[in-house]
């Protein structure tokens, strides 16, 4: 008898030769049992060539409850039977070279930090597989539930990065260690909203001031970690960002969509 | 002359000076931050002090206005007229002495007593003077003064006056007597406080951390106790405003994450002063009215 299940590896197998044929190569990575560090070395390395084909896909088709594009969000033509929801793939596509290869220099600007990925989010049945766009790695810190001491042996509620926890993959799982480590790097898929005139972040307004900026950020499915508020994301680049609205779905289009202020600027390049 | 500028200048060194042993690096500026320092300070933990007008200033003038100092420039020449009188066809000397101070002039004032009052002014004064140059000697001023007397159309007819060297002859050419008066003198300056202002200034540390920020602010918590108690704040020019220490607070509203913020809020009570140019009087023209 034909089920639901056996049709979706017919879709996928379809799918996957699609793929083989349009698709440039990727790098699928999954956290495995004893991964324990930053994406994506530390993360298990799946395949290497896998051909994927996407295509930007609107949100009304998905299983989202929220209205917004702010993740981008692409139907993949490639064979994920084998995959997980929350393996990441990252195009390894050699440089540009006319009737070779369509790499950086073709679709993206070597030598920067941002790398072309998708995370798998949602492969049901009978539709072809999603994934979201990731574009950059970044570490997540949580505010201390522990006040910082200070020299004269009182303490103090320091909400801020210094006294903040490190999320960190250890063997397979996230979890917060102790202020004062580093972070994982974690893959994510950073967007601006477009951009309102509010009041000043740090008043008076001055010519040149900062205003409330928002940002989104997508995060794929992270063991052991769920996104709550007051989370601070700093990007590679050094930039910091704050999650004033979380959501997270673990059925359906799965990972974490962000509402994030933007607190301070990248660093300069050096 | 105390401006605005002098006034947060002034605080500025001060804050400078008390923060210089601390062990957090820090910079001292007047105006308000651009946002990209203060995410700075935040990312590096470093420390920002700014000072900034906190608006709200008014007049504190409470008398009227006062001279401060007075500078006069004493003059180079001297003069002597041989004698006060003139009598109808007779002839004194004015004999011009010493060397020019730029600046340097010198007034002959003669009265005739014989000239009518004309629209209720008296028209029996009159005077002229040589305006010296740095080149002038007491013989080309000799010169210049008999020549002007000579050239002017009322005076040349009560006296001609004749140069020799550094004198001049003046002859009186009336029946009348004629008082003769020779003046010299330069100018001078003052500082004069037409008014006070107090003005209201916020003095904002910005720290990294928040012992960063008690580092930063106890020293300045100190230093403006004592401004107000010890010695007032000193001006650039040398005057001093009276310092007031208002309040203090920690700010903990909505900002840049990291970023840990303590302002005082002072005020300076200072004189806003003039300098005016002094002249010296050397022909006193009088007037009279027939009321």
């Amino acid at each position: 008898m034909v089920n639901y299940a056996r049709i979706q590896a017919k879709i996928d197998k379809g799918l996957g030769i699609a793929g083989r044929h349009l698709g440039p190569p990727y790098t699928a990575y999954r956290i495995g049992a004893n991964s324990t560090g930053d994406f994506p070395t530390a993360w298990t390395q799946l395949k290497t060539g896998v051909p994927i084909y996407r295509e930007r896909v609107s949100i009304s088709k998905l299983e989202i409850p929220l209205s917004g594009n702010e993740t981008l969000w692409y139907s993949i033509f490639g064979g994920m039977s084998e995959y997980l929801l929350g393996d990441v793939f990252v195009m390894t596509d050699p440089a540009y070279v006319p009737g070779i290869s369509y790499g950086p220099g073709a679709t993206s600007i070597p030598g920067t930090i941002e790398f072309n990925g998708i995370a798998l989010a949602w492969h049901p049945a009978g539709f072809v597989p999603i994934g979201a766009r990731l574009d950059r790695i970044g570490q997540i810190y949580r505010p201390n539930s522990v006040p910082l001491p200070n020299t004269d042996g009182s303490s103090y509620w320091e909400d801020t990065l210094d006294n903040d926890q490190p999320l960190m993959l250890v063997n397979g799982t996230y979890g917060f260690g102790n202020a004062g480590q580093s972070a994982s790097f974690v893959p994510l898929g950073l967007a601006s909203m477009e951009r309102p005139i509010t009041s000043p972040l740090v008043k008076p307004a001055i010519p040149g001031g900062m205003y409330m900026m928002r940002y989104y950020a997508y995060l794929p499915e992270l063991p052991g970690y769920a996104p709550t508020e007051g989370d601070a994301i700093v990007t590679q680049d050094g930039a910091r960002y704050l999650v004033v609205h979380p959501y997270s779905q673990n059925t359906g289009v799965v990972g974490s969509q962000l509402l994030l202020d933007r607190q301070i600027s990248q660093n300069d390049p050096s | 002359m105390a401006t605005a500028h002098q006034v947060q200048a002034a605080l500025q060194s001060q804050v400078q000076a008390a923060l210089a042993g601390v062990t957090v690096v820090n910079k001292v500026a007047i105006g308000w931050p651009p946002i990209k320092t203060l995410t700075n300070i935040a990312k590096t933990q470093a420390a920002l002090v700014s000072i900034y007008d906190a608006k709200g200033s008014k007049s504190s003038t409470r008398w009227g206005s006062t001279v401060l100092s007075q500078i006069t420039i004493p003059t180079g020449i001297g003069v002597v007229v041989s004698g006060t009188v003139l009598a109808p066809n007779s002839t004194l000397t004015v004999t011009i002495s010493g060397s020019v101070t730029t600046g340097d002039a010198l007034g002959l004032v003669l009265d005739n007593f014989s000239s009518p009052l004309v629209n209720d002014v008296a028209e029996c004064i009159g005077g002229t003077v040589v305006q010296c140059l740095s080149t002038d000697t007491p013989i080309t001023i000799a010169s210049k003064l008999a020549t002007q007397l000579s050239n002017d159309p009322t005076l040349s007819t009560w006296v001609s006056a004749v140069a020799i060297g550094s004198t001049v002859n003046i002859t009186n050419l009336l029946s009348v007597p004629i008082p003769i008066q020779a003046n010299v003198g330069n100018g001078g300056s003052q500082v004069v406080e037409v008014g006070r202002r107090l003005r209201n200034l916020q003095v904002v540390v910005w720290t990294g951390t928040e012992l960063n920020r008690q580092i930063i602010g106890d020293p300045l918590d100190a230093l403006f106790a004592g401004l107000e108690y010890n010695f007032n704040l000193q001006m650039a020019d040398g005057s001093f405003g009276q310092f007031y220490y208002n309040n203090d607070m920690y700010l903990e509203d909505a900002s840049i994450q990291d970023l840990y913020r303590r302002d005082f809020h002072v005020s300076v009570d200072y004189g806003v002063t003039t300098n005016d140019q002094l002249y010296s009087v050397l022909v006193p023209i009088l007037q009279y009215t027939n009321t």
